[in-house]
Parts: structure tokens; C-alpha cells; sequence
């Protein structure tokens, strides 16, 4: 008798996949999961170290994906992200629907962005949306700059619907920085973000041992950075904890250097502040040359 | 019994008619699951890095080395229709 016998593969619980460059989800639709086991938390590395500028460990490109239980090594390098959910115009202008959630990504931040081209990375695009994000339940260390991150590049992008919470965010520069509008930092020339659309909301997060000094460390919220003007962000910042970190714990300013006409509108409630070295909560209309801003702050039940 | 036999022809060849529309019908809302099978990050043929999102789909799978890698189902996962879902070998 002949037995044909049919080999399984070997078990990839606990592996470490060394990524030789990005992964990119385009396709929309997909889930990528590293949880083998079923308990919602981490069984497969995927160790992005060499992926270089300008992207990011996995970049998703597209809608209704979900990126889950991955371990994700960033090189700790400027600008290069762990797991970032980006349009890009060679692939497509409005995303929706994205989770990233219960990830543990180590030396690189989570990124929610609009106006940055990977194809063409020294010159922001224009007129992205972004809705319904979900970054939830992760943990976020060792980045160079913010551990997460909503930003815009450009002109006329609409980002709404974004949820952070839940997440862990420790070890990083700033723990969690969301901007409506700044000028292309590859870009020299670049006059500046306008005329852009934020909402998110951050809640539940835990914020510690970020570190930096003379600044803010904990959760840093701006309408426009760097000669960027009219943009406006709706932000509810609730019930968070942010302790040990090396800088003020939150701050919401509408505008920094040398931008105009930028509105912030925030409600901050109900989080918890202790043992950072600055100032725990502040908030302001305009820093270093700037004009006609507007913070509109509404602060509830906040302990410093 | 002609006449029932020629019933039976007849229902079977409306049957197999619609297969293609029936199953078309039901693949969207099935996810078509990927399972990676291999820690090494390759790409073989019939998979093409080209671009940012490279070519190959679900059908292609596995390459010619009889592995799946992660990028391999990623970007099977890219450039096939409906809903899939990638997972690691348990």
C-alpha cells in the first residue's frame, strides 16, 4: 500500500520575518493579522530595520484593510514609520476604513497622514480624504519622533473620523502629535499647508517616559506649522493618562512659525496628568510670528 | 419516464448554465484566506516586484518555490478582488 502523505508547513508562531524593503497593502479589502493564536496579541516580527525614506515598515495605500497583532521593527530613522495609513496618488486619494490595532511597534511611529506622494516624496499633493481611521489597543516605543502621529502635507485635504485610543504609547519623542497643516519638510520651497480639515478624537490612551525636554512630551495638538494658514482641527482629547513624561503633558496651539488664520477647537476632559516635568496643560492662540488664530479650548475635570 | 428523463436534462442544463453567475455571487462575500508559509522575504515567479504595489495574484500562489512569503500575499492579496485575509502557518 502507498501512503501519499501531505506535509504541513512549519509553524510560523514566533517567527521573525527580516524584511529586505516596505510592504505595501493596495488592494484595499485585506486583513493582516499576526495573531496565530487567538489571543489578540503578537506572534510574528516583522523586522522592517533596513526600510529606508520614504516609507514606512508597511504602508496602506488603500480602504478597508486591517492590520493586527504584528510586532514591527522601524529602523529609529527620521520620518520612517512602523505601520502608516497614507494615501498616495499612484495608487489612490481617498481611504477609508482602516484599523490598525493591538500591534506592537517598536522604533517607529503610526502614522495617519495626508499629502505626502511616496512616488514623489519632494512634493506634497493636494485634495486627499481620509476618514474613519481606528488606531486602537497598540503599543508604540522607541520612535525618534511622535509614537503616533496625524499630519498634512499640501492643500484641501479632509481627514475626519480618526480614532486613537487604547493605545500605549512609551519611550518616544512626543507620545501622540496630530497637525492640520505643515510645510513639506523635503521640500525647501514648499509655502506652507492650507486650507485643510483634521478631526480626531484621543481618548484612553496611556502616555508615559516620553521625553522631550522644554517641550511637550505628552499630547501636542496645532492648527498649522511652518508658514501653513487656514486650516482648521476639531479634536476631543479624553481621558487619557500621561505620566513620567520629560515635557509638558498637553498642549493645543493654533499656529507656530510664522503661520495665519489657522483654527483649533478641542474639548480636553477628564484625563489624568502626573510627574511630568512641564507644564500640564496648556493652550494658546499663536507662538513665534504668527497671527489670527484661534484656539477654542473647553477643559473639563482636568487634574495636574 | 421519457418525459422525466427529459426534465431531469433539462433542470441539470439550467443548472450548470447559472454555476458561474452562483458562484460569482458567492466569492465576494467569502474572504479568500492566505496563509504565509515561510520567514524568508521572496518573491518567485510568477510574482513581480514592479512598482509600489507589484504583480501577481491569489491564483499565482504559491510561487516557484511551492513557499508563500508575506510579500508574496500581500501582493496576491493587491491585485485580487474582494476580501482576503492573510495569516501566518500555526
Amino acid at each position: 500500500m502507498v501512503r501519499k502523505s501531505s506535509r504541513l508547513p512549519p509553524s510560523l508562531n514566533g517567527t521573525t520575518i527580516v524584511l529586505t524593503r516596505a510592504l505595501a497593502l493596495c488592494g484595499g479589502h485585506t486583513t493582516l493579522t499576526g495573531d496565530v493564536n487567538g489571543d489578540d496579541t503578537p506572534d510574528v516580527t516583522v523586522d522592517g530595520s533596513a526600510v529606508l525614506f520614504p516609507f514606512d515598515v508597511i504602508d496602506v495605500f488603500s480602504s478597508h484593510n486591517t492590520v493586527s497583532s504584528l510586532r514591527v521593527l522601524a529602523p529609529s530613522a527620521a520620518r520612517v514609520g512602523g505601520i502608516a495609513i497614507n494615501p498616495t496618488p499612484a495608487v489612490a486619494t481617498t481611504m477609508v476604513d482602516n484599523i490598525i490595532t493591538h500591534n506592537v511597534v517598536i522604533g517607529g511611529a503610526i502614522f495617519v497622514g495626508a499629502g505626502f506622494d511616496f512616488s514623489n516624496p519632494d512634493q506634497s499633493f493636494n485634495g486627499a480624504t481620509v476618514k474613519r481611521i481606528i488606531v486602537r489597543d497598540n503599543t508604540v516605543s522607541s520612535a525618534p519622533g511622535p509614537g503616533i502621529e496625524a499630519f498634512i502635507l499640501g492643500d484641501h485635504h479632509e481627514i475626519r473620523d480618526v480614532t486613537i485610543t487604547g493605545n500605549t504609547v512609551s519611550g518616544n519623542t512626543i507620545g501622540i502629535l496630530a497637525f492640520g497643516g505643515e510645510s513639506d519638510p523635503s521640500n525647501p520651497n514648499d509655502d506652507g499647508a492650507t486650507d485643510n480639515r483634521l478631526q480626531v478624537t484621543i481618548n484612553d490612551n496611556l502616555v508615559t517616559g516620553n521625553s522631550n525636554p522644554g517641550g511637550t512630551a505628552g499630547i501636542a495638538l496645532f492648527g498649522g506649522l511652518s508658514s501653513s494658514s487656514h486650516n482648521q482641527v476639531t479634536a476631543d482629547i479624553l481621558d487619557n493618562t500621561l505620566t513620567d513624561n520629560d515635557g509638558s503633558g498637553i498642549s493645543v496651539g493654533a499656529g507656530q512659525e510664522n503661520s495665519s488664520q489657522n483654527r483649533v477647537k478641542v474639548k480636553i476632559g477628564g484625563n489624568e496628568l502626573e510627574n511630568n516635568a512641564g507644564v500640564g496643560i496648556f493652550t494658546y492662540g499663536a507662538l513665534e510670528g504668527v497671527k489670527r488664530q484661534y484656539a477654542l479650548c473647553e477643559l473639563r475635570v482636568c487634574q495636574s | 419516464m421519457h418525459a422525466l428523463k427529459v426534465a431531469f436534462a433539462f433542470i441539470t442544463l439550467i443548472a450548470l448554465a447559472c454555476w458561474p453567475t452562483m458562484e460569482s455571487f458567492a466569492s465576494p462575500a467569502a474572504a479568500k484566506t492566505i496563509v504565509v508559509t515561510t520567514n524568508r522575504d521572496v518573491v518567485s515567479s510568477p510574482f513581480n516586484p514592479s512598482g509600489l504595489c507589484d504583480t501577481g495574484t491569489v491564483k499565482d500562489l504559491p510561487g516557484a518555490d511551492g513557499q508563500v512569503s508575506l510579500r508574496e500575499a500581500i501582493i496576491a492579496a493587491n491585485n485580487t478582488n474582494g476580501k482576503k485575509v492573510i495569516t501566518f502557518a500555526p
